[in-house]
């Protein structure tokens, strides 16, 4: 799937709610759009992830650097 | 000779087999065709876990001999029977919740076997000693790796967009199932959900972006079967559809504990007489099977299932049957089953020939009827004549628990502060002589402290 294609979709999504009448067949567009969904899942997964592990990142380096200035301070 | 065999007219869709009844009795046949994956389904140990934890319908397999459409059949399994089928527009709010996530808890259970629901229809799913089971033996196939999960539409349009309706906007939505028999169509929930909903991510995609993307590849040629999900996305899938179901909420002021009984015009003498009264004629008649109609939120219907009958407890009130289910649920209740039904229109056969799912007469009759505190209700907010009432109760029952409430009831004066009194045939003498066209009178009791009297009927036979 094409990012492009997502990310016009949640655009179109935002900022046109209205719909239009038309028949359709929604098979084939239900098995893309779990695709979709799944990839954002994934996408939001990911960003949650990440955030977590930056902030565990920054929590050590900063305790890191307390002890290292706590240390210092104890030899001088 | 041709042994008679009757299709059941709800399972013509299914290629894998269909459900049959032969000498009363109620069998699935298993197509040729399926025959690998009901294999699977048992040797798996997929079967054997389900039905071990309630989720599914038991059966045994069976030799019956028959002499249609036999050269199809692989295996003849006989599931225990359903005492009463009921449909997703017969429920309440927490019912097609249950119902939403005993399909996903199957689905999550099937993939640790390596199979998966190739369906997610709500009718699949029945309400059997107060829980919601899958009654479809044949839903499942051997999962291929990297294939999404070929129900999720369906799900998302018998399970998300109703109970999104129903949490986002109104609880009476549910009745859209009525119309669209194969769920709620997502662009139509999309279209009927506020723009806020947008907000809520698992509505945004579930729903929203969901009936964009069936729009927008509608007329495209997408090669979407070589299309493939790996398995950390689908479980991603399931897992993101329980936490949406399990966060449909109904809104707080239709969670408020209604004050049904407290609305009443009873003494705590009248209640306990009128209780003990029809906990006695209930006794005595010992009824297999009773339908409750206007049973509000179930008190009487708990004194048909003491003495061990079967009830159906109908309301056309959504949240008094919500109520009714909570309690159950609650209380383990096994033989009491809540619906949503509104006699004044009752539920009618919908689908192919409209026979695919059954009217609520189709499903009938029953032994006993309990009406109580409802005549006045038919009769005098929905103008139906008292032979009319009598007439349709004899069809529906061979025993009748009835309540008369007289007009200088303060309850029917509440019915008649805002209309012309033009019921100058609600007297008890006419609801007497009417109702003896169909019934017998067996007794009569003037309920203690109240001007109200019940009545214990039979049906006349011929």
């Amino acid at each position: 799937m094409v990012v492009k294609d997502i990310i016009f979709l949640i655009l179109i999504c935002l900022i046109f709610p209205k719909t239009i009448y038309a028949y359709l067949d929604p098979g084939t567009g239900s098995y893309i759009a779990q695709i979709i969904v799944a990839s954002l899942l994934g996408v939001s997964y990911l960003v949650t992830n990440s955030r977590k592990k930056i902030k565990t990142f920054f929590a050590g380096l900063f305790s890191k650097l307390q002890r290292g200035k706590k240390n210092n301070d104890r030899q001088h | 000779m041709t042994d008679n065999i009757r299709i059941v007219s709800s399972s013509f869709r299914d290629p894998s087999g269909f459900v049959f009844l032969y000498k009363n009795r109620l069998y699935r046949q298993v197509n040729k065709t399926y025959a690998e994956h009901y294999d699977f389904l048992i040797k798996s140990g997929l079967y054997e876990t389900l039905v071990r934890r309630k989720l599914l319908i038991a059966h045994k397999e069976v030799d019956v001999k028959y002499n249609q459409l036999d050269s199809k059949a692989y295996r003849i399994i006989k599931p225990a029977v359903i005492p009463f089928i009921s449909y997703p527009y017969e429920w309440s709010f927490s019912q097609l919740k249950d119902a939403a996530l005993v399909t996903l808890e199957i689905q999550k259970i099937a993939l640790r076997h390596g199979m998966s629901l190739k369906d997610a229809s709500a009718y699949n799913i029945q309400f059997y000693e107060g829980r919601p089971v899958l009654i479809d033996t044949l839903s499942f196939e051997k999962y291929e790796k990297g294939e999404p999960w070929v129900a999720y539409r369906q799900f998302c349009q018998h399970f998300v967009a109703p109970l999104a309706l129903m949490s986002y906007k109104d609880l009476r939505l549910n009745q859209l199932f009525r119309i669209f028999i194969d769920g709620i169509p997502l662009d139509l929930a999309s279209k009927l959900l506020s723009w806020q909903s947008r907000l809520a991510p698992s509505l945004l995609f579930h729903i929203h972006l969901h009936a964009k993307v069936q729009k927008y590849f509608s007329n495209k040629n997408t090669g979407a079967k070589k299309i493939r999900l790996d398995n950390k996305s689908l479980w991603r899938i399931i897992k993101s559809l329980e936490m949406t179901v399990s966060g449909f909420k109904l809104r707080e002021r239709e969670t408020e504990w209604s004050d049904y009984y407290t609305k009443t015009n009873y003494s705590s003498i009248a209640f306990a007489h009128k209780k003990e009264v029809v906990s006695g004629w209930l006794k005595k008649i010992k009824p297999k099977t009773v339908w409750d109609l206007g049973a509000n939120v179930g008190v009487f219907s708990r004194l048909a299932s003491k003495i061990g009958s079967q009830v159906i407890s109908f309301d056309a009130d959504p949240l008094a049957v919500e109520q009714n289910y909570l309690r159950c649920k609650e209380q383990r209740e096994k033989k009491i089953l809540p619906l949503l039904i509104d006699l004044t229109n009752p539920s009618p056969g919908i689908g192919w020939e409209n026979k695919e799912r059954m009217s609520l007469f189709g499903r009938g009759p029953a032994d006993a009827v309990l009406a109580l505190a409802l005549v006045h209700h038919l009769a005098i907010s929905n103008n139906v004549p008292f032979i009319k009432i009598a007439d349709f109760f004899s069809k529906i029952c061979s025993s009748l628990i009835i309540e008369f409430v007289p007009k200088n009831d303060s309850q029917v004066q509440r019915l008649l502060a805002t209309r012309k009194d033009i019921f100058c045939n609600y007297k008890q003498e006419v609801f007497e002589s009417e109702f003896q066209k169909y019934f017998t009178i067996l007794k009569l009791t003037k309920i203690k402290d109240s001007e109200r009297v019940l009545y214990l009927m039979k049906k006349r036979s011929g």
